[in-house]
């Protein structure tokens, strides 16, 4: 619970031939996570499964396209899972989907160009809106001829009057059929002849010729049409082959056919993933890697099971300098809170796993800064009602919802309402200096356990110089405890403690010293500097850390006084602006203040707790599963 | 304001720059007797791990690099400099479809990409899985590339040889430095718009000479395939450089101040030297005589790829037991007795 599982190094070997099945009842032992061999690739030049692997890999891709065109879920639960799969069934399968894969290709050709066409149609449906004004024939404006000049194009409207008035010299006419604030399209014609005469002026006059589409060919509303036709067409064409794809796979049973391809691939994906790391020589195959302790009788029965005595199974501690990984056990109801370490880091094999103080501060520590029993109950109801949106989240939400229940009982507030219960304990604003004092002890028994399992995981790490002189080590808990106990004799007695002042110090000299003995290939001058600032930067975070938990008072204090604010606005109106009020005032409480404090939890765990004591740089354990790739191993209680 | 915005960058870059090779560390590595030359002369730049697959370490330690110095940035200037990592992706592009057009196996094509780590945005899986060089296209129109795909398939539908797809590729390339550069402002906007006008210069003129008078194409279509963007040489002189009838004759058409920089061209390859010569003025100008303004981190980028190029030259130079002499010629370092930049 509070540690990843014992782990082992196995390493299994077997027969060559039986490779492909052990992967298999690998894969469904679900405990094995396999790393490089420990054979060298001298010893062991083979690998088995190259093959495996390739003629998987290019018939998955086939299978995964085909899922997608024919928009298919890949199947969840796998038939038959200890079904071996031969290779030669592998390539019957890989043929097979290259060919329904070649047919959904061409479909996919099919529609892309169709696609196209529409795209295209759609685009020339659109330039044609600027013809519609002229009723003739829009084929006349392409065709070229030697005894009259056609033109079509744009001109700035600014330019346009003499423009018309100078093309009169020439012997042309302009007709306009289009037109916006800045330019206007204009048709010109004229005798062939003149053309040379107003090149030189459309020039000038900053005339742009339009090119007028092929495909426009009659009058502009026949044209329209005729292209409102075609796109009618495409869109039937388009509609036809979806039907098509439908109909394919109802034929010949295509759907079973592919999910049972699907199935045969999953079984047949352990041993693909396993290629790389499986070594050979001759007859024999060697895989090692991981497994949990505990469930190394499991394994070592279902080997015994099917391989009778043609196997070898070595299993040893891990060694001091291997990169062990860690498997982590949780109850389903801390999954979500497993997650949210899991998003700082994964604990290192040895290392504490902060999941249960993790899970157990976060709660106390929201419901400290979001008392309130009517708010707390919504939160847990959303938590229970919206379960399946929420998904592996739920147990979290209704986790913080019953603990701002049990804190809003304590406090007496219900909705805002500080007298509609009598408070268990008292309303944070009737004493603040009582709430500030409780967070801080909070705070302080927060910093003391995390500082206590830096050390802790240090010392099971092996670094004792870190776990005794680091700043977060013994020394900087002795320097901590000094600060505490020179303060508090302070603050009550008005005078400094010799004995704390004497912790404080001879702490700070190990933690110099340490940090001197760190830095020392460095300058004097320059170690002596960063020496001097690790001691003085270590008060400063001990000191700001603990009041860091100061939030927690002031964020109970905060939910208070926005319920206030509420109630004021509340009562400046009527009935029903009244109600309206409280309403949308809780509603804006849970979802904003609600948000904020959750926040603020996270960053309280995650910068003064974890950033402390939790390394999160270990190795997640992976194991060999059927079918999908490996995610991170949750394992039930 | 950019000394706030820039502190990082400007002292990462500072801390970059001081690894670039000088000529004496250039001719230090050229000289130095055979045996030693791949231990003791490369350690300044950590030039031993080009030893083994040059192409993609120069790659990867360039985009490491980038990494670093685009890490503080954003907008425009972001935008930019990770516009400028997206050429190597083009040339993966590039090989994904030289590759499935000739039908070749796509381990094979996969062992020619380069790996762009987090710069990658094309899903290489998937276009390495394709079957057929439509499904190919098809898969590309999903990406950024769209407008890609379709030119491709255009162009390979009219039977256009593959060289019209890179060159498509590259001026389009081109021209969105050239768009980003333009989008930067104030005085790094200046040194930039330099920096990457000087490139765009650069290759409209090589690939005009080339396609003009390597490849023998008409003027109008040379002209077309230019990058449309320009800096000093503008596109009426471009245009009339198309219309020279010889190699020559363009070069003695050159204006200024490319008459004087290209006098003595004999062929593209010195035209290109001589003008990534002029490009790498231009970036350690910028180096040395501004500060705080992500032209600097440009400019460093550029001429760490040279470093990179010439340490590749060099290594594979003294491995095929060449004398330092045609070593420095190769690399363009010695002009009448003169050191180049």
């Amino acid at each position: 619970m509070f540690m990843p599982l014992p782990m082992k190094r196995i390493t299994l070997s077997l027969l060559r031939d039986d490779a492909p099945q052990a992967s298999l009842l690998l894969a469904n032992y679900g405990s094995f996570d396999p790393e490089f061999r420990e054979a060298s690739a001298e010893q062991f030049p083979d690998l088995p499964g190259a093959a495996w692997r390739q003629v998987y890999t290019e018939t998955c891709a086939h299978l995964d396209k085909i899922l997608a065109h024919y928009v298919i879920a890949a199947p969840e639960a796998i038939d038959a899972p200890m079904r071996p799969v031969e290779l030669t069934q592998l390539a019957e399968a890989g043929a097979w989907l290259k060919t329904v894969w070649g047919k959904c290709s061409e479909a996919q050709e099919r529609m892309r160009r169709l696609h196209d066409q529409y795209r295209r149609t759609a685009q020339l449906h659109r330039a044609l809106d600027q013809f519609m004004d002229i009723s003739i024939d829009l084929a006349l404006l392409q065709r070229k001829s030697a005894l009259l000049d056609v033109r079509v194009g744009t001109l700035p409207r600014a330019n346009l009057q003499r423009f018309e008035e100078a093309l009169g010299l020439a012997g042309y006419v302009a007709i306009r059929f289009f037109g916006s604030e800045e330019q206007v399209h204009l048709i010109l014609a004229g005798a062939g002849g003149q053309a040379q005469q107003i090149e030189r002026m459309l020039q000038a006059a900053g005339w742009r010729a339009m090119d007028i589409p092929a495909e426009f060919r009659g009058r502009p509303d026949e044209v329209r049409r005729e292209l409102g036709e075609r796109m009618a067409q495409l869109r039937e064409q388009q509609a036809q082959e979806d039907t098509r794809r439908r109909k394919e796979l109802a034929q010949d049973k295509l759907r079973e056919r592919l999910l049972a391809a699907a199935n045969i691939l999953a079984r047949a994906a352990p041993y693909a993933e396993l290629a790389e790391l499986m070594r050979g020589r001759g007859s024999l195959a060697t895989v090692s890697g991981w497994s949990p302790e505990e469930q190394l009788p499991q394994l070592r029965q279902t080997l015994a099971e099917n391989f009778g005595n043609r196997y070898a199974l070595h299993v040893r501690d891990p060694r001091p300098d291997e990169r062990v990984p860690s498997a982590i056990r949780h109850h389903h109801w801390l999954q979500p809170f497993a997650r949210l370490v899991l998003n700082y880091g994964v604990p290192r094999y040895g290392e504490i796993d902060p999941t249960v103080l993790f899970a157990a501060s976060f709660v106390l520590m929201f419901g400290m800064m979001f008392g309130d029993v009517g708010h707390g109950i919504v939160l847990a109801l959303a938590g229970v009602l919206l379960r399946r949106r929420l998904g592996q989240y739920a147990p979290l939400v209704i986790a913080v919802g019953i603990s701002s229940t049990l804190f809003g009982l304590l406090y007496g507030s219900v909705f805002g309402y500080e007298h509609l219960l009598p408070a268990l304990w008292m309303s944070p604003l009737t004493d603040p200096m009582r709430m500030l004092g409780v967070a801080l002890g909070w705070g302080i028994g927060f910093i003391l356990l995390a500082t206590a399992l830096t050390i802790r995981n240090r010392i099971a790490a092996g670094r004792m110089r870190e776990a005794l002189l680091d700043s977060h080590g013994a020394a900087g808990l002795l320097l901590y405890l000094g600060l505490l106990a020179g303060a508090w004799r302070y603050a009550s007695a008005g005078e400094l403690d010799l004995a704390a002042m004497l912790t404080i110090s001879v702490s700070l000299a190990a933690i110099f010293a340490n940090a001197w003995r760190h830095n020392r290939g460095s300058p004097v001058g320059e170690r002596l500097l960063i020496a001097l600032m690790e001691g003085f930067e270590t008060v400063m975070a001990y000191i700001s850390n603990t009041l860091s938990f100061l939030r927690l008072a002031a964020f109970s204090l905060n939910h208070v006084a926005l319920s206030i604010a509420i109630f004021t606005v509340a009562n400046m109106l009527h009935t029903t602006g009244y109600w309206l009020t409280l309403v949308l005032g809780n509603v804006f409480i849970l979802a904003l203040e609600g948000g904020i404090v959750a926040i603020q939890t996270l960053r309280l765990e995650y910068y003064e707790g974890f950033s402390r004591f939790f390394g999160g740089d270990g190795r997640p354990f992976r194991p060999l599963t059927l079918g999908k790739p490996r995610g991170l191993a949750f394992q039930h209680d | 304001m950019s000394v706030a915005q820039y502190a990082y960058l400007n002292t990462r870059v500072s801390l970059y720059a001081a690894q670039l090779l000088g000529m004496d560390r250039l001719d230090a590595l050229i000289d130095r007797p055979y045996d030693e030359d791949t231990q003791a002369a490369a350690q300044p730049t950590d030039a031993i791990q080009y030893a083994g697959d040059l192409d993609q370490s120069n790659v990867t330690l360039l985009l490491k690099e980038l990494a670093v110095l685009i890490r503080p940035l954003s907008g425009a200037p972001r935008e930019l400099l990770g516009y400028w990592a997206h050429r190597f992706e083009l040339g993966n592009l590039k090989t994904i479809i030289r590759g499935k057009m000739a039908d070749q196996p796509q381990a094979a094509i996969e062992a020619q990409l380069q790996d762009m780590g987090a710069f990658t945005s094309l899903p290489i899986a998937g276009l390495l899985q394709s079957d057929t060089p439509a499904e190919l296209l098809r898969r590309l129109e999903q990406t950024p590339y769209a407008e890609i795909a379709r030119q491709a398939r255009h162009l390979l539908e009219q039977g256009e040889a593959l060289f019209a797809l890179d060159a498509a590729l590259d001026r389009r390339y081109f021209a969105g430095l050239a768009r980003r550069g333009a989008t930067v402002g104030g005085a790094s906007g200046q040194l930039l718009r330099a920096i990457v006008g000087s490139i765009v210069d650069r290759v409209n003129l090589v690939w005009l000479l080339r396609y003009r008078y390597a490849y023998n194409l008409p003027p109008a279509q040379a002209y077309y395939l230019l990058i449309p963007a320009s800096h000093r040489l503008l596109p009426q002189q471009l245009q009339q450089l198309a219309q020279c009838a010889s190699f020559d004759d363009a070069i003695a058409s050159l204006p200024p101040p490319f008459d004087r920089i290209l006098a003595d061209a004999r062929n593209t390859t010195e035209v290109t030297l001589k003008l990534e010569r002029e490009t790498w003025r231009y970036a350690a100008n910028a180096l040395r005589h501004s500060s705080f303004n992500v032209a600097r981190a440009l400019a460093y980028m550029v001429l760490r790829e040279r470093d990179l190029r010439r340490l590749r030259a060099i290594v594979r130079g003294r491995n095929m037991h060449m004398e330092s002499a045609m070593i420095r010629t190769a690399l363009g370092l010695v002009k009448n007795g003169q050191e180049a930049h």
